[in-house]
């Protein structure tokens, strides 16, 4: 399939996400393509700023090509509401551009996203995860997982430490690749206290069913605090199984942020054959803030090209039902042209093309043959032979 | 079980991680060290092997060509792939050092030129260190650099100090300890947890 006809399948895959997102009440909103640069270098660390495209308009105000959605949209809201009186629900399906990673790189991602503004909540939490999950299941995937964490779990940890900001990046960096045998030996280096470090090795290492995950937690004796974010998490767990969505969830302490405005909850969901996140998504309760606003919110996004890439390889290209194909001799002309345009108006997908044609183009539902020694019907089960021009039309008008 | 893809880098410590994959019952009926192929499945088609240039190993899996990669620490130093690293092989076991003439004294005074396979590594170690570097990248010989005047000292992994010797230089000072490690790609291990933390169970259980 070239990147052309791919997008083909790109527009299925919208389209089933946009009614899932729809059968969940959100609705859809775009966002301007160009932003100002201030609105997200205003916004401490979000995006790396380096890896924004900068454009310079005719006033020498320096743009950007928008690198998130999130954050406009937040803006925006926040301009209309200081303090919102009710739930908003959006999602947008829209590009994104970022220049990660080497400069071979591409820079364009089509992501589709929901944000949920309005309420803070273990029911707002779940409702979120569970329509990620549904979405996935729609595309047909199998072996969905997604990973819940809550970041400031760990953050509250780490802030005991008195770590300068080396020692920190590099005991994130451990915690991440879970490197539990280095990070015992950079915690004992620290000479950090005995408890605290066993609570971040036992974060760092404990994976899984969210009992699983909750009984280790409690073995730590740790603060009231850190017991209440176990307690959230659990009721979100708990709720995500009326859901449905037992299988699909992981909990996982040591997930870290990667989106600076993140606080609370996230999550990240995994499909079978595709080898990074499709999904990222968290709570961001204090981005309203940037913007003198009250605006509690959860939201993801799904990154549509890998799955587009993976669906592709899957799907056997049928043709669509109502397609034809007319192949007319010489002097057959202008009778095709007089029946296409007929069949076009009773809502089939027609090409008319010379005889000698018919084997360059695609296979459609119906090949019609206009000829000289007689017309003939071609589909996948039958034929239909010797037919006259008007016999034709009479089948076609018969299947409309 | 389903089935775990393996990459893992060509080379001498294949031949020993491939010792560790037999003490755990994963045997390949062709011998992979003596075969050219690439791709090799075992006898109980559960574990499929890549044979990979060892850089590429990280790739590999942090992209999800392979779950689960075996490769030098040296490596993973350089790249910080996303993956997980969550066993240590004990094999191939090496340092990574600054190295350079014997009288030559590292200063903070001058600008250090450093003849490098890992300029990451090289750039990071020094600017912990507040020293000003210039960095050359070279994929092989590095010893060669301080002898023909091109840089002031190297950074490379030093397994048995032979070739250094032999070249007149010696260890000034030893950056981190080295050895082959597993990296796991983070969906697979979402996906496949029960059979990846299986696996590890039973390779710690050989290491040790």
């Amino acid at each position: 399939m070239n990147s052309l006809e791919r997008t083909e399948v790109h527009e299925q895959v919208v389209e089933k996400v946009s009614q899932r997102f729809e059968a969940y009440g959100y609705h859809k909103v775009r966002t301007p393509a160009f932003e100002a640069y201030d609105l997200y270098s205003k916004i401490d660390s979000s995006i790396p700023r380096r890896d924004m495209i900068k454009v310079i308009d005719p006033t020498g105000e320096v743009l950007v090509l928008r690198p998130d959605v999130t954050i406009p949209i937040t803006k925006e809201l926040s301009h209309v509401y200081g303090r919102l009186t009710s739930e908003r629900r959006y999602y947008y399906i829209q590009e994104v551009f970022r220049q990660t990673g080497p400069n071979l790189s591409p820079i364009e991602h089509t992501q589709a996203g929901v944000e949920f503004f309005g309420c803070s909540s273990p029911e707002a939490d779940a409702e979120t995860i569970a329509l990620a999950v549904r979405t996935l299941k729609d595309l047909q995937f199998a072996g969905i997982k997604i990973e819940i964490g809550y970041p400031a779990l760990l953050d509250s940890l780490i802030e005991q430490m008195n770590m300068d900001s080396r020692q920190n990046s590099q005991l994130r960096q451990l915690i991440l690749s879970k490197n539990v045998a280095e990070l015992q030996g950079l915690l004992r280096e620290l000479k950090i206290d005995g408890q605290l470090a066993a609570a971040v090795e036992t974060i760092t290492q404990v994976y899984g069913r969210p009992e699983h995950v909750a009984a280790k937690l409690a073995g730590l004796g740790l603060n009231s605090y850190i017991d209440g974010i176990v307690e959230y998490i659990q009721e979100v767990c708990r709720l995500l199984e009326i859901y449905g969505c037992k299988e699909e969830i992981i909990l996982d302490f040591s997930l870290l942020n990667n989106m600076d405005y993140y606080s609370g909850l996230i999550f990240q969901g995994y499909v079978e054959g595709i080898g990074r996140p499709v999904v990222m998504g968290g709570r961001y309760d204090k981005l309203g803030e940037a913007f003198e606003a009250d605006l509690p919110a959860i939201g993801f996004a799904i990154e549509i090209k890998p799955i587009v890439e993976s669906i592709e390889g899957k799907m056997i290209v049928a043709p669509a039902s109502r397609s034809v194909g007319i192949y007319y001799g010489r002097a057959e002309l202008e009778e095709a042209i007089v029946l296409a345009e007929q069949l076009r108006d009773w809502h089939y997908q027609v090409v008319i093309s010379p005889l000698q044609n018919q084997e360059k183009n695609d296979s459609s539902a119906y090949t019609v043959l206009l000829q000289k020694e007689g017309n003939a019907i071609l589909t996948n089960e039958e034929s239909h032979q010797s037919l006259t021009t008007a016999e034709v039309g009479m089948f076609f008008e018969k299947e409309a | 079980m389903e089935t775990l893809t393996i990459a893992m880098a060509k080379g001498r410590t294949s031949k020993r991680a491939l010792r560790i994959l037999a003490q755990m019952g994963i045997q390949f009926s062709i011998q992979p060290e003596d075969s050219r192929k690439l791709v090799f499945t075992d006898d109980t088609e559960t574990i499929k092997l890549l044979q990979v240039k060892a850089v590429d190993v990280p790739t590999y899996v942090e992209k999800g060509a392979a779950d689960l990669g075996v490769v030098g620490k040296d490596i993973v130093m350089e790249d910080v792939p996303n993956v997980y690293e969550l066993a240590d092989l004990d094999i191939g076991r090496c340092k990574m050092a600054v190295a350079g003439f014997p009288e030559t004294k590292l200063r903070n005074n001058t600008t250090l030129t450093v003849a490098t396979k890992y300029p990451n590594v090289t750039k990071s170690y020094f600017d912990q260190k507040g020293f000003r570097t210039d960095i050359i990248k070279l994929n092989g010989s590095i010893e060669l650099a301080p002898l023909i005047g091109l840089a002031d000292v190297i950074v490379d992994i030093v397994e048995t100090g032979t070739t250094l010797k032999e070249n007149g230089l010696v260890i000034l000072e030893e950056i981190a300890d080295i050895s082959a490690r597993l990296i796991v790609n983070k969906a697979s291990y979402a996906i496949k947890t029960a059979s990846i933390r299986q696996f590890i169970d039973s390779m710690n259980a050989e290491v040790k």
